[in-house]
């Protein structure tokens, strides 16, 4: 029985689409042990996420490529989109989903790369004409599976230093801390350098870790930190490596922005076993005006409560049906959420309203037994319906402005909530395709970076396509390069081809002659165009890349776990 | 004198006293009373008079205990609310209880608001309305 995936496209574009499922066929038809089901959704109009939602209950897709080309204008539908790709990539069975978004241009991808914290794996620029990595990449990337990878020109022995820029994301922020989310382990001991793009005078980059992992992981990123900001000290002289920056400024710049930062209520906590569809949580997430954050289980909470302090927290009690059938997963049962109320009491000046769903017991009965008063019982399963109405109440009882004197949440599709953590690695060689780096530290696979050399592009680590040699003392990584245009593609080709014969002294951009690339071209075999040929032109068959299944699979943990490394040190 | 209630109580309890007290003060204010020493003994009494509109029970009972009692009325798809008595303080067995549907807890020998709290088992009211109610009124 093959193997079946399912592939969505969230877009108009018929010729995409045809494209998408010519490709896919053809390598079902090459690897035999696949198939693949297709379906297509327009989330410009309306419902149109909302049906997407419904899908993946249904079915939840492998891979979801997102066309953005005639929509990055509209806030709105973006931020829905943004909401949508986070309730599936928070939710226990559905954050296994790949997305890969298409842009017009390169402008368009840059100012909404905020969305590979959102679980976007892979970018592309659309071209007239579709290449075969658009979907090449992505199924290696979000299927483990794949045909074989041409032969690109390659520099070797690179062996060059370079600062590259790992993509984060800033929940928001106080007068003097930030909160920040990315892939990166960073010890506490080391102060993080990191670029971001609040205003144009916020220009240090330098910043003392407070803490590691203090609390819930609001995007796609395994690790968050606190950094403080280290004001400067008026009455200290500026010497030369200090740049600084006054608090006046921060001050000045939170008066003039505070009606554009999030007016979010407080938080809303969900422990539902993910009966909620997930099409449900995304409409109560768009329309109530609480930050709704949702658990699947007990177990996957982490401190959610101590982390988060939700106001109201509503859980839903598990069928004792379903424990005794032996089920692996875990469970959301009287044990656990007696586990929940005890946590609850250790904290000082902290009384939570606690709804309990499929409860048989009264609510008198509950706090009684569990010695807590704010608890109510609801004999239904948990649903939209009740919480919404319970948030409504509450609303009306709260100020919206309690909360804005002390932290500033950025909205969710805030161009400033972008940050580039900085890092220095060793580019040990390059292609068009892809670049292989070295590092003493570990990055999980599927880290996005940013980069500026040979071209403005992202390059996300994947597992590798073939041996990497072995770097002493370093871990050896392959990423995948992409976001290039059209341009970037021929600059990174003449790039590439002039430094295998001109090593670099420096990893920097240089300049390329028009005729170098002619001469150069004809040695090299670039076979891309051939692969992608649904009439049968290649006349050998096509070898099968390696299973990667099992690990290219872990790519699933890496919200969950934060010990998976990429390449491991040969 | 109040008029007494038509309805149908159950008593258990391993302690003779306890029954006694409790059918004394209760058969003023309900028409029917009937008793048993344990779970077993309760069950038998459910299963012979299907108008028993609400029991009243100890959680610590040998033979059969209030668990394992409300344990097996619910697996017969008996839903009468259950009243258990309880000692000092929070029993883990309580938590138990919980599972299988308790109305309410009392604490020995605190018997004064017990007709209220059997008035308010055996009435019908909607759910949704007490869930809001009770929710704005612990938002206040």
């Amino acid at each position: 029985m093959p193997q079946l995936y399912t592939i969505c496209y969230l877009g108009t574009d018929d010729v995409f689409y045809d494209d998408l499922i010519k490709y896919y066929n053809y390598m079902a038809s090459v690897k035999q042990n696949m198939a693949f089901d297709y379906s297509r959704f327009d989330v410009t109009i309306e419902y149109g996420i909302e049906t997407f939602l419904a899908k993946c209950d249904d079915t939840p897709p492998d891979l979801t490529f997102i066309d953005f080309y005639n929509m990055v204008e509209d806030n709105t539908r973006i931020c829905d989109i943004s909401h949508m790709m986070l309730t599936l990539k928070k939710s226990y069975y559905f954050n296994t989903i790949a997305f890969v978004g298409l842009f017009a241009t390169k402008d368009d991808l840059f100012k909404h790369s905020y969305m590979f914290s959102y679980g976007m794996c892979y970018s592309y620029i659309k071209r007239d004409t579709s290449e075969g990595t658009v979907f090449r990449d992505p199924a290696y990337i979000g299927l483990g599976i794949g045909l074989r990878f041409e032969t690109f020109a390659v520099a070797p022995d690179i062996d060059l230093f370079y600062k590259l820029g790992a993509i984060a994301s800033v929940p928001g922020f106080a007068i003097n801390a930030i909160d920040i989310e990315t892939d990166l382990s960073i010890e506490p001991s080391f102060d993080m350098i990191v670029k971001f793009f609040f205003f144009p005078d916020f220009n240090i980059e330098k910043f003392p870790i407070l803490i590691k992992n203090h609390g819930e992981r609001t995007y796609d990123h395994v690790h968050r930190y606190v950094l403080e900001i280290p004001y400067h000290n008026k009455l200290k002289a500026i010497t030369d490596d200090v740049v600084p920056f006054y608090n006046d400024t921060m001050d000045t710049w939170i008066e003039n922005s505070s009606l554009t930062f999030d007016d979010k209520l407080e938080t809303i906590l969900i422990i539902d076993g993910d009966e909620l569809p997930p099409l449900e949580i995304y409409k109560l997430k768009r329309s109530c005006k609480y930050n709704i954050e949702r658990r699947t289980y007990v177990a996957h909470c982490n401190d959610s409560i101590y982390n988060l302090r939700p106001s109201i927290i509503f859980f839903n009690m598990d069928d004792d049906e379903e424990n005794k059938k032996g089920k692996e997963i875990p469970s959301n049962n009287t044990n656990m959420f007696f586990q929940i109320i005890n946590a609850i009491k250790l904290i000082n000046d902290y009384v939570p309203i606690i709804i309990l769903f499929n409860s048989p017991s009264t609510s008198t009965a509950l706090q009684k037994a569990y010695g807590y008063t704010a608890l109510l019982a609801h004999k239904e399963h948990i649903s939209i319906d009740p919480i919404a109405m319970l948030l409504a109440i509450s609303s009306k009882k709260q100020s919206a402005n309690s909360k804005r004197k002390i932290y500033y949440p950025f909205k969710l599709c805030d161009i400033r909530r972008k940050a580039l953590v900085k890092e220095e690695i060793l580019i040990t060689s390059l292609t068009e395709h892809e670049i292989t780096f070295a590092s003493k530290k570990e990055y999980p696979c599927f880290t996005t970076f940013q980069i500026d050399v040979p071209v403005d592009a992202f390059i996300t680590i994947v597992e590798p396509t073939h041996e990497l040699k072995f770097v002493k003392n370093n871990f050896h990584y392959m990423a995948f390069i992409h976001g290039v245009d059209e341009q970037d593609l021929s600059y990174l080709r003449k790039f590439v081809n002039k430094i295998i014969f001109e090593p670099l002294e420096e990893f920097v951009r240089i300049g390329v002659e028009e005729d170098e690339e002619e001469a150069l071209e004809k040695e090299f075999e670039l076979q891309e165009e051939l692969l992608f040929t649904p009439d049968n032109i290649i006349k050998k068959e096509e070898e099968l890349v390696p299973e990667k299944e099992k690990k290219v699979r872990i790519r699933k943990a890496k919200n969950r776990t934060s010990s998976f490394k990429g390449k491991s040190k040969l | 004198m109040t008029e007494r209630k038509d309805l149908h109580l159950l008593i258990v309890d391993d302690e003779k006293h306890i029954l006694e007290i409790l059918s004394l003060l209760l058969s003023k204010h309900f028409t029917k009373i009937t008793t048993a020493m344990n779970g077993k003994e309760g069950l038998e009494k459910i299963t012979q008079h299907s108008d028993i509109k609400c029991v009243l029970s100890d959680i610590r009972m040998p033979i059969m205990d209030g668990i394992s009692f409300i344990k097996e009325v619910r697996a017969k798809g008996n839903d009468v609310p259950f009243i258990f008595f309880t000692g000092h303080g929070t029993d883990p067995l309580m938590i138990e209880a919980t599972k299988y549907g308790a109305f309410d807890f009392i604490s020995k020998p605190n018997f004064k608001s017990l007709e209220q709290v059997i008035l308010n088992a055996t009435k019908e009211s909607g759910e949704a309305d007490d869930l809001v109610k009770s929710f704005e009124n612990i938002k206040k």
